[in-house]
């Protein structure tokens, strides 16, 4: 709502008819709606999992939400919107319990005395993407789902069941501190 | 120019994230073009946005997009095949435990019957029904009047005797005089008395000269 006074978004969504139709024949088992979806959606999803969590872990994190989409598809009830920020919201889940295995293993293996280096956080090339990387998760998610995949802030609080107070202030200080980071010059 | 510099430059962040409505929405876009510093903080906010949407070297490429839609749907089909498999392993087991049911469920519904439906009345009353109901067939005159030519012939053991206790009741028809001559020839026959047999055919013959046992009583009538 805010956002078409600065700057109107095209965003292109599936009608929500062919989303709920979709979602209905792929829990009745049909393999050709669910890669009717992939095809409408896998893109975006793809491009958010390379953004907020890396190139290594991004293909892992779409497959995993076809997957859970595939298990979870005779619940979806069919909103008003697209099945878009449904599946959004999945992918942040899997991206979440990602990162609480990975938290626990790293735990583990610092107990073990090993290094965790080679799981870090990685630095890929481009300072936007270094300075999503210093930014922490929640606030990393907020700001992609809402300036690149275009979410009104009631949708993203929605997909990741958080207060809409909680999106709009985790909001704030993503692009404070990413712009802090460019100010602090992050070349 | 520094965002600090208006006391309003909150309102550009509200405004972008759909906090402001109303009257206030349009008093800040009444205000923006106005002010350098809400002006410079959208232009920043934009550019971050934009800076964020146009990471090109983050696009995934179509080959990506390909093996991962193999590998999805790949996935699909094997947990749905495994689905069906659980599904058809299972399926002896419920024909088995539906066959189980429908056997209990008619055992059952066999024993409440036998207990909910009356019990058959005895015999003798049967009995009684039976030849109540039953027209009462005509009265054995002409047997009498058939038997009475033959004198070593006693009326009373015309019909065969392990029969005779139920004969009335439940064959009403060997009352028939033509089936009362024909059982007083076989009769005969059993106990060996040819001769009175022969001339029970006779009398057969003699009264019955349609009758359908006709045949069967003429070779008895001519045998030596």
């Amino acid at each position: 709502m805010g956002r078409a006074v600065t700057q109107p978004r095209l965003r292109l969504v599936a009608p929500p008819a062919a989303d709920s139709e979709a979602l209905a024949r792929i829990a009745r088992g049909d393999v050709g709606a669910l890669g009717e979806l992939y095809d409408r959606h896998a893109a975006a999803l793809l491009r958010f999992a390379l953004r907020s969590a890396g190139a290594d872990d991004a293909e892992d994190i779409v497959q995993g939400t076809f997957e859970r989409v595939a298990k979870v598809a005779a619940s979806y009830d069919g909103r008003s919107s697209s099945a878009r920020s449904w599946l959004f919201g999945i992918a942040v889940h899997i991206m979440r319990e990602r990162r609480r295995s990975f938290a626990r293993l790293s735990r583990a293996l610092l107990r073990l005395g090993w290094s965790t280096n080679a799981v870090a956080p990685e630095e890929t090339a481009g300072d936007l993407q270094r300075g999503l990387a210093t930014l922490r998760e929640p606030k990393r998610l907020v700001l992609l789902l809402a300036e690149v995949e275009g979410f009104t802030c009631e949708e993203i609080a929605e997909m990741l069941s958080i207060p809409i107070g909680t999106v709009w202030t985790r909001l704030h200080h993503a692009r404070r501190e990413l712009r802090a980071f460019y100010d602090g010059g992050a070349r | 120019m520094s965002v600090e510099s208006c006391p309003r430059a909150w309102e550009v962040e509200a405004a972008r994230d759909g906090r402001l409505t109303g009257h206030a929405l349009t008093r800040h876009v009444a205000h923006r073009p106005a002010c350098v510093a809400c002006a410079g903080d959208a232009e920043a906010l934009e550019r971050l946005a934009r800076g964020l949407r146009e990471a090109a070297l983050l696009e995934p490429d179509e080959l990506a997009l390909r093996r991962l839609r193999h590998r999805v749907l790949a996935s699909f089909d094997a947990r749905h095949v495994r689905r069906e498999r659980r599904a058809w392993s299972s399926r002896p087991l419920a024909s088995a435990g539906a066959v189980l049911l429908l056997l209990g469920a008619g055992m059952a519904f066999a024993a409440w019957r036998a207990r909910a439906l009356p019990r058959p009345l005895p015999p003798v009353v049967a009995s009684t029904v039976v030849v109540a109901t039953v027209p009462e067939p005509p009265p054995p005159a002409p047997l009498v009047e058939a038997v009475t030519p033959l004198p070593t012939v006693r009326a009373p053991r015309v019909p065969t005797a392990p029969t005779a206790a139920t004969a009335p009741t439940t064959r009403p028809q060997a009352a028939e005089p033509e089936d009362l001559a024909y059982l007083h020839v076989l009769a005969l026959l059993r106990e060996g008395r040819e001769r009175d047999a022969r001339t029970a055919a006779r009398a057969y013959m003699r009264d019955f000269p349609s009758g359908f046992r006709r045949d069967e009583m003429q070779r008895i009538a001519d045998s030596p």
